[in-house]
């Protein structure tokens, strides 16, 4: 791997750009599904992963050298996305199955389909739309700790450092979490299982 | 303590134990209390069918224009960035000079009517205080700091020099004699300036 000095100082010339595209070669995949898996659009996602990128590119010199780059990253990524959302409220939390009241009563909720590209969606499955779409409706912070752990295989002492929360507040938000995809994808969770939906 | 573990904790517990996040003593109470609690045993179960079913999720690939994007990105922000700096650093020597050059102006102005006022009271007082300086500075145990001075032959010629040049040059200049401990003389001048002076 590149020697993460050689990016120290950096200035914004041709080669530097490569060098950081050398470093975060690692990395770009992984942020790129994690923002993906956060938003549940491709464009979004890739927004997002690019921005955050841009931003550790320009802060590289506030990186403490023997850290966690990896860490550091997602730290970078996650707040991003946190304060985008404060920005532009895009974040509800939603149930998927919940009526709408209306004047002539209650009709049931169609869901915004939140990927862009019909071929996509022919070629997606209907489980892996329903996850996304379950994963959309969690509380943002519950959302994160569980695509970092669940999906992205990170510790719980990892997570804690990229969210900047404790060990306990992350197996608490994991839990939480799991329990609500549970209740939102019952049919799937319980297929082929012998309890009941809890 | 094992028996005190209520199904209620057990459950909050259940997804650090499926992640094996759990330390000793808790996997060990967990651990125990599924054994015999058949509802924990299915909240277990539906939990670890939940996070198998996150992991059937696929991979996307990552978009081919990802990396081309986020370099021009980067290229179009930094030449931006670089002509802002560019821009300050040509501004910023540039309001220094401006300043620089306008400041005289504005203190002469601003000191212009008060600037007589000043003059006009220390040239009453000049006379008496010089007076009072030169008897003093000719006596032999005068004390020459409340005058100004440390009392050594040097400081005497420095002060001399530098502060006591005449008023105009065709009045005499006033000889001041002063002996120091040492019992060295030296001839100082007369003082025009002596706003240093604190006199008792």
């Amino acid at each position: 791997m590149l020697n993460t000095r050689a990016l120290a100082g950096t200035q914004y010339r041709e080669s530097n750009i490569e060098a950081f595209e050398e470093l975060v070669r690692t990395y770009d995949h992984k942020l790129y599904r994690v923002a993906l898996r956060l938003t549940g659009n491709p464009d979004e996602a890739k927004d997002l992963a690019q921005e955050a990128l841009l931003r550790a590119y320009r802060a590289f010199d506030r990186f403490k050298m023997g850290t966690s780059f990896e860490k550091w990253l997602f730290r970078i990524a996650s707040n991003l996305y946190i304060d985008k959302l404060r920005k532009y409220g895009k974040y509800r939390f939603e149930s998927l199955d919940e009526p709408i009241p209306t004047k002539d009563g209650y009709v049931q909720k169609i869901l915004p389909d939140r990927t862009c590209n019909p071929e996509d969606i022919a070629e997606q499955n209907e489980l892996a739309e329903k996850i996304q779409a379950a994963l959309q409706s969690l509380p943002v912070n519950y959302r994160m700790a569980v695509i970092l752990y669940d999906l992205e295989g990170f510790s719980y002492a990892e997570i804690s450092g990229i969210l900047d929360c404790s060990i306990g507040t992350v197996r608490s938000r994991i839990h939480r979490g799991r329990r609500l995809l549970r209740k939102k994808l019952a049919p799937y969770v319980y297929q082929g299982t012998d309890v009941e939906v809890g | 303590m094992i028996r005190n573990m209520t199904c209620e904790k057990v459950k909050s517990l259940l997804s650090a134990y499926l992640d094996s996040e759990l330390d000793y003593h808790e996997l060990r109470q967990v651990e125990l209390h599924l054994l015999d609690c058949s509802s924990c045993q299915r909240e277990c179960r539906s939990l670890r069918a939940t996070k198998d079913l996150l992991g059937t999720l696929e991979s996307p690939p990552l978009p081919g224009e990802f990396w081309p994007e986020l370099k021009e990105r980067i290229t179009s922000r930094s030449v931006s960035r670089y002509y802002l700096r560019l821009l300050m650093k040509v501004l910023a020597p540039a309001t220094a000079l401006l300043v620089l050059a306008i400041l005289p102006f504005a203190i002469t102005t601003h000191e212009g009517a008060s600037s007589g006022q000043v003059e006009a009271k220390t040239d009453l007082i000049e006379p008496y205080i010089r007076e009072y300086v030169i008897s003093e500075l000719d006596r032999p145990f005068s004390d020459k700091t409340s005058l100004g001075f440390v009392a050594t032959a040097q400081a005497v010629t420095m002060y001399s020099s530098d502060f006591l040049e005449p008023h105009d040059h065709h009045t005499p200049r006033e000889a001041v004699v002063t002996q120091n401990r040492t019992g060295q003389r030296t001839q100082a001048n007369a003082f025009q300036r002596v706003m240093f002076l604190s006199p008792r």
